[in-house]
């Protein structure tokens, strides 16, 4: 998902979930910061680097995919971006070394959805901001993989937008090309993906770099075959998985705010989204690659308040000038990132995969373990 | 099984056989291209794994080689436009497009001179065609080459088919 | 990193360093050598797809691609191990062919950097360029000025410097634990 989402719309679930509007700015900032919090930020202002919530494009490029270098990159983005849905899935006739990178499939509604909502209940607003990302890219980024992996994230020519016209809908091949620089063309449907790559664990099969931005792109709904799919047709839609996404965060940031009893799977709150609803979906479904603008404008009715533009400075200074790191916004962000990450890390590891590393318990000097 | 089911079986298959189509096809066009490239490099730099010794003794200077050439570019060439239409044709029926049976026809052809050279070559192994002799690595290669190609013609040939009766099937459901 | 891949990383380093050396210094040898590693790299990237293949791919959509890739490889590793009686001015174009192909990728690599606005796109660029005059270097001396052992020299100088390189990156520091 984008800004639009991420700092926007999280703002609106959160003031519908209850929470203030200053309490709804701290959630939102939060959950964009996700998509910043690079090791290159991090060394900038003197935090720790294990922090990293996720990897920029040129740290990408260039990251030695040895097997440290994997595991890094599969710690962040299974973490934060891609959560897995289920460590311990299995496939007939498939090998343990396919199998660890098949449990990795990123889909909504997961034990480990659970954990990370229920991992920020108490902690603040940054780690709801943090929970809050991850929930909702579960639900743009399903079917793909946190880690690189051509036989998981891989897509090939079978892959067809579905648009509305009219009452029904018509079909165009998606046209994939591969320069960086280029602009998405929505109106005749050209989309940039990455380069395809022979090597499993090349960068270039990270996530869904071969599907482009299209899982980002609120309006659009396509249809293609996963390459773990096993020639079974995928049919993405984009505006009803955003909708359930929105309805979900509102259930979750009411259960952190104390008006829910417990967080569980495939539960939405569409209730208060309700007298909303058309205004979302009219959102949702615009042929538009940046949606901040209406999303903004929707926030400001919501809440009476003006939103400020998410700025990547705001809280720099007061981190790198305090004495006390872990009470500022940033230290709040950062310890409550590193839980996430430790929290996911340690039950891959535990399904006995140690693509995101190894993970142990450390045990406390009272005797029980440490968590 | 309900015919809704069975229904979703038949076109998974469908796209299966179709992408294998595909596949095939882009790699039939690249093994003939390969053939082609190694047929030409082995006549520039061992003719004596290609030619019998009466002829590359008679070969002498640039115009005996010129005419070698140009020789084969007569057989290359045809065979290789073959290889490069089957695998389009291939290719185009992959992707959902115009179906051609008539390129069936090719595939079996082409399937059957790959065979036909794996036989040639056994026999140049085992010393019926003595001249072949000089070059048994050279012979191996061939025969390995003409396999894959072999095989993959045979998959496609498979695949092709098997659309046909899957799609007859769908309609029929 | 654990002390298996180190060790490995090293262990080809130190080949790669004894390959570079033995075709400078030897001069009959250093041919059959070209060809001969060039035979046995075709066959381990050949070998090694098809170990993917079977492994992971066959599981993919459109993995069979992936087999017939291996094939291939393996077809080009034993023409290469046909080519027995080859006139050094083919190996000499064969060099300059590998280095000029690394250059070029190299400079199509930092024309993307560039593009991203990294900084690191004009040490790539001018690693790129410096390939393409290895390349071309290689090929004069060689092929214009007929003095195929520069052609020799800047080859396995190539082989040292990617050894060296290969054990320096064994000896990075990693970090694979992670301490909940």
């Amino acid at each position: 998902m984008q800004k639009d989402f991420h700092y926007y719309a999280t703002y609106c679930a959160a003031y519908l979930a209850g929470f203030t509007h200053e309490e709804c700015m701290d959630i939102c900032y939060s959950a964009q910061l996700v998509d910043h919090c690079s090791a290159t930020l991090l060394r900038k202002i003197k935090a720790p680097a294990e922090a990293a919530t996720t990897q920029l494009q040129l740290e990408l490029m260039d990251i030695k995919t040895d097997i440290a270098g994997l595991q890094d990159i599969t710690r962040i983005w299974a973490s934060f971006h891609f959560l897995p849905h289920d460590l311990y899935a299995s496939r007939k006739g498939a090998p343990k070394m396919y199998l660890r990178k098949y449990r990795l499939i990123c889909d909504t509604n997961s034990d480990l959805l659970v954990e990370t909502v229920k991992l920020a209940k108490g902690k603040g607003t940054q780690a709801a901001g943090i929970a809050m990302h991850v929930l909702a890219d579960t639900w743009a980024h399903r079917y793909f993989a946190g880690t690189p992996s051509l036989v998981i994230n891989n897509t090939d020519h079978y892959f067809y937008e579905i648009i509305p016209d009219g009452d029904g809908y018509t079909e165009r091949p998606v046209k994939f090309i591969h320069n960086p620089s280029a602009p998405d063309d929505h109106e005749n449907g050209v989309y940039v993906n990455s380069l395809y790559q022979n090597s499993e664990t090349s960068v270039m099969n990270l996530g869904h770099g071969r599907a482009g931005h299209l899982p980002d792109y609120s309006y659009a709904r396509y249809r293609y075959l996963p390459a773990w799919g096993d020639y079974e047709e995928i049919v993405k839609d984009n505006p009803s998985d955003y909708m359930n996404a929105f309805c979900q965060m509102i259930y979750a940031l009411k259960y952190l705010h104390g008006d829910e009893p417990s967080f569980e799977k495939d539960r939405y709150n569409t209730e208060s989204a309700e007298p909303w609803r058309e205004k979302i979906r009219t959102i949702l479904e615009k042929r538009q690659t940046d949606a901040c603008e209406d999303w903004k404008k929707l926030a400001e009715e919501m809440s009476g308040n003006e939103i400020g533009d998410f700025d990547i400075g705001k809280y720099q200074n007061e981190y790198t000038e305090s004495s006390d790191k872990d009470s500022t916004y940033l230290g709040r962000f950062i310890a409550a990132a590193v839980a996430q990450k430790s929290m996911v890390t340690y039950h891959i590891c535990k399904s006995g995969s140690k693509l995101a590393g190894i993970s142990i318990v450390k045990k406390s000097r009272k005797g029980g373990s440490e968590k | 099984m309900p015919v809704i089911e069975e229904k979703n079986e038949i076109t998974r298959k469908i796209r299966r056989y179709r992408n294998t189509l595909y596949i095939t096809g882009s790699g039939i066009s690249a093994l003939g291209l390969w053939s082609a490239l190694r047929l030409v490099l082995g006549l520039m730099i061992s003719p004596q794994t290609l030619l019998t010794p009466e002829i590359t003794e008679n070969i002498s200077g640039i115009v005996g080689v010129l005419v070698v050439l140009v020789a084969f570019a007569l057989v290359i060439a045809p065979l290789l436009g073959l290889y490069l239409f089957v695998g389009k044709k291939a290719r185009e029926e992959g992707l959902g497009k115009k179906k051609n049976s008539f390129y069936i026809a090719l595939i079996v052809l082409l399937a059957s001179l790959h065979i036909f050279s794996i036989i040639y070559c056994f026999m140049g192994l085992i010393g019926i065609i003595p001249f072949m002799q000089d070059s048994i690595i050279g012979l191996i290669v061939s025969m390995i080459v003409d396999a894959t190609a072999a095989v993959t013609l045979g998959e496609m040939c498979m695949s092709a088919v098997m659309i046909r009766i899957y799609e007859k099937k769908n309609t029929g459901n | 990193m654990n002390w298996l891949q180190r060790i490995k990383g090293i262990i080809s380093g130190i080949l790669l360093i004894t390959a570079g050396i033995m075709f400078i210094l030897l001069p009959d040898i250093k041919y059959v050598l070209l060809l001969a590693g060039l035979f046995i790299y075709l066959l381990f990237c050949g070998v090694r797809m098809m170990i993917y293949y079977f492994t992971m791919a066959r599981l993919m959509v459109g993995g069979k691609s992936i087999l017939y890739k291996s094939v291939i490889l393996l077809d080009l590793a034993m023409f290469t191990a046909s080519l027995t009686s080859l006139s050094p001015v083919y190996l000499i174009l064969y060099l300059v062919g590998i280095y000029m192909a690394a250059g070029v990728i190299d400079i199509l690599r930092s024309l993307e950097a560039k593009k991203l606005d990294a900084p690191e796109w004009k040490i790539k660029f001018a690693s790129g360029l410096f390939s393409i005059l290895l390349g071309i270097a290689a090929g004069i001396s060689g092929l214009l000025f007929n003095y195929p052992e520069i052609s020799a020299f800047i080859y396995g100088g190539g082989l040292i410097w990617s050894g060296v390189a290969g054990i320096a990156s064994a000896f990075r520091r990693t970090k694979s634990v992670y301490i909940q």
